[in-house]
């Protein structure tokens, strides 16, 4: 499996651990790490692999940096407004983050399948 | 010059691995020389396993307790340099025979890393950096108020990089972002590894000096600003900026210079600076649809508010480095610098209004003070002697070497055909607001911290100017000295101050004792900043270091505590005793005569301690019956050689 439909895959997953842990009020020494991936992956490389860029390492390096811009300009919204609630924050990057996500690994099923039809249609 | 001139594709001449990578590299890569002693993969692989089983062996013998003035260095017994000496040699003839070898290279650059940056975490006691817990304990107000204090301290009128570390931590659900503290160095050496390879990729496609540029970067990065900081959240996003634009946002300058061949010849002025000349691995940058283009430009715009946000320096280096591009047509995106402006206006007017009504003496005063600065950098380092001296005398030369390395590096490309300007405009940018501000008296290593990718990708340059190796057994020999010599010099410019700046356990302790024992508003008093203090309750007790000016007179001390009544405590420590020796010059034992002599005026009450810290509580003074007769304590006075006035 390559990295670009992997990591969607993975992120997916970290999300929706990390929205669930934060509902549940989990303690479980994964939560920590689980929160870093969500905090610095997930809103980015939602957005980022949409743009189809290469190589992969830029691709990483981006979303990273646009999880970080999100999360920053989030906290600082919330901050402002004197709203402060990290799960409604976490909700609303993650809902929407874990919606990009399978369109991406939609968009990925529908071209892997249609490089088939191609192909069975030349044979 | 013509098209055939700038074509970079070659027939494959190696071996490819399955990773896109090395199907890239062996795309461009031509053959190489490979005498028949050349190790195979296999035994490089070995090797480098080899390095890491000795420096995992060598970390139970590590006593950060006998540390000695020149750092850490004094207690890494010759199992760790054996093993950084291996891995540098491993990596040597990887680098040069197999390059193709991308996931050992990647396995190397990794390891090295970690030994460098998680030593510490692994070695101390505690989780390093005094101002570290200031940051933690800024965190820790954002998650109990939801709010922040711009009039307690400047950092909180940028208070995006703590809002955004208040958000992990309570979705972490740890109690205090302390938890992050401890492997943050190592993740943020691992994080710049990324875009550094992207700037380096987007300079040349010769592998060689794109690995050796991932190489050198982690070793000369002795600037100690990769602990939990908005600077090194900051630096990450100044590298993905400049590498975007570096990569995707770049124009073809060879496609310019041969529409308007005849400008070349009016105009050489221009022409040097604006085109970096034709080679081989002259990367070409990627075509790009308008949607891609528009999302890389909102990311970038993004990316910059938040770090606008963050931080007072970053936002103003980019600036200048994203402003040079545009001068010097290196980026197509010449309207960015001016949107760039336009954010950064904003929010110093709103944002941090509060930091600079009253501070443009702070903002502007060190303008056109190149000498000032400079000399602040340095010298304000350097009033103690023995241990201390040498090591801040070795950083001044190893940046000087980095530096000597990278024009080394400028000439070689130069005589192989390459001008490589993007990459020196971009070296030399940061070094200008050295002209404008000292920031404390760290803007010189603040400026060589932002210049160091492009002084990096420069030095690998003096190793591999071209892809073929004509030598590569002389190559490699040449590399593993000069990378060893390297790695030796960072270790004693990075961990340098180690003895003082470590954290030391009792010290957690007496300050968690504190905040379980003291009144909410008490004083707390120390002879230094250097205390792992601030961590909690930030704006509910008064933090008050004492000036190192007065810390020869136990009096002055005690009327220093005495100026606001009410709870006071005193909390002397070991590393605080180091500090003032090391960094102010006092004399050995400073610490223990004052205490002492304070402890003879009946003023203190010892109400805690531990091998490390004592906490006194300050007896208040009673009120005088009589007019005050001149002082006839006896009490020693402490000398203060080389102490600020």
């Amino acid at each position: 499996m390559t990295p670009n439909r992997l990591v969607p895959i993975a992120l997916l997953v970290v999300a929706c651990i990390a929205l669930a842990d934060t509902a549940l009020n989990t303690q479980w020494p994964g939560r920590p790490l689980v929160a870093l991936a969500f905090v610095l992956a997930v809103p980015g490389y939602a957005v980022v692999g949409h743009l189809r860029l290469d190589p992969f390492v830029a691709v990483v390096a981006i979303a990273i940096a646009l999880s970080i811009a999100i999360g920053t300009i989030v906290a600082q919204l919330m901050l402002w407004l004197n709203l402060w609630n990290p799960a409604a924050a976490q909700v609303v990057v993650g809902v929407p983050a874990i919606v990009l996500l399978g369109m991406q690994l939609a968009a990925q099923c529908r071209r892997v399948g249609g490089g088939v039809a191609t192909i069975s249609l030349e044979r | 010059m013509t098209a055939t001139d700038i074509a970079v594709d070659r027939e494959p001449s190696i071996a490819t691995a399955p990773s896109p990578v090395a199907s890239d590299l062996a795309r461009i890569m031509p053959s190489v020389p490979r005498p028949a002693r050349a190790p195979g993969v296999r035994t490089l692989a070995v090797v480098t396993a080899l390095a890491c089983v000795l420096w995992l062996a060598s970390l139970p013998s590590i006593d950060v307790n006998r540390m000695t003035d020149i750092g850490l260095v004094s207690v890494l017994g010759p199992l760790n340099f054996a093993a950084l000496f291996v891995l540098t040699a491993a990596f040597a003839w990887t680098v040069t025979f197999r390059v193709e070898a991308t996931r050992l290279l990647v396995a190397q650059v990794v390891s090295l890393v970690t030994m460098l940056f998680g030593i510490t975490a692994i070695v101390e006691p505690e989780p390093g950096y005094f101002s570290a817990y200031l940051h933690v304990g800024f965190i820790e107000y954002i998650t109990r108020t939801g709010s922040t204090l711009p009039t307690l301290d400047a950092r909180f009128s940028w208070p995006g990089s703590f809002s955004l570390g208040a958000l992990l931590t309570q979705l972490a659900g740890v109690q205090s972002s302390l938890y992050f503290v401890r492997w943050a160095p190592l993740l943020f050496n691992l994080l710049w590894l990324l875009p550094a390879w992207v700037i380096v990729s987007s300079l040349t496609t010769n592998p060689r000096a794109r690995w050796m540029t991932v190489w050198i970067f982690p070793i000369a990065n002795w600037v100690h600003q990769d602990y939990l900081s908005p600077q090194a959240v900051n630096f990450f996003l100044y590298l993905v900026v400049l590498a975007v634009l570096l990569r995707w946002f770049r124009p073809p300058i060879v496609a310019r210079v041969q529409a308007h061949p005849h400008r070349r010849a009016a105009v050489p002025l221009r022409r040097l600076l604006r085109a970096d000349g034709v080679s081989a691995d002259q990367v070409v940058p990627p075509l790009l649809d308008s949607a891609q283009r528009c999302g890389l430009f909102v990311i970038i715009v993004l990316t910059y508010s938040a770090s606008v946000m963050s931080h007072q320096l970053t936002p103003v280096m980019l600036l200048l480095s994203v402003a040079t591009l545009a001068v010097f047509r290196r980026t197509t995106l010449t309207t960015l610098p001016l949107i760039m402006c336009v954010i950064v206006v904003a929010w110093i007017s709103f944002g941090a209004e509060t930091y600079w009504v009253g501070h443009l003496k702070t903002l502007f005063g060190g303008a056109g003070a190149v000498s000032t600065n400079i000399s602040a950098g340095i010298g304000r380092n350097t009033t103690s002697g023995g241990g201390r001296t040498i090591v801040v005398g070795l950083r001044v030369l190893f940046t000087a070497a980095v530096i000597g390395l990278a024009g080394v590096g400028v000439i070689r490309r130069w005589r192989s055909g390459v001008r490589q300007l993007t990459c020196v405009l971009l070296a030399g940018a940061p070094f200008v607001l050295v002209a404008g501000q000292s920031y404390g008296g760290e803007m010189l290593m603040r400026a060589f911290l932002f210049a160091l990718p492009f002084l990096a990708v420069l030095a690998a340059m003096a190793f591999f100017p071209r892809a073929e190796v004509r030598h590569p057994v002389r190559a490699a020999v040449t590399i593993t000295m000069l990378a060893s010599l390297l790695t030796g010099g960072f270790l004693f410019a990075r961990y340098g101050n180690e003895r003082f700046e470590m954290v030391p356990s009792g010290e957690v302790a007496a300050m968690r004792w504190i905040y379980t024992h003291a009144s909410p508003g008490a004083k707390l008093a120390a002879p230094s900043r250097n205390l792992p203090w601030r961590y909690q309750d930030i704006e509910v007790f008064q933090y008050s270091p004492i000036a190192d000016g007065i810390l020869a007179s136990p009096k002055a001390v005690l009327r220093f505590i005495d100026r606001s009544p009410g709870e006071s405590y005193f909390v002397p420590s070991g590393s605080q005793q180091l500090f003032g020796q090391e960094l102010y010059g006092l004399p050995p034992h400073w610490l223990d005569k004052l205490e002492h002599s304070m402890v003879r005026t009946g003023r203190l009450r010892l109400v805690y301690r531990n091998r490390d810290t004592r906490v006194y509580k300050v007896v208040p003074r009673p009120a005088p019956r009589t007019p005050a007769p001149p002082s006839s304590s006896g009490a020693p006075v402490v000398p203060t050689p080389g102490a600020t006035p």
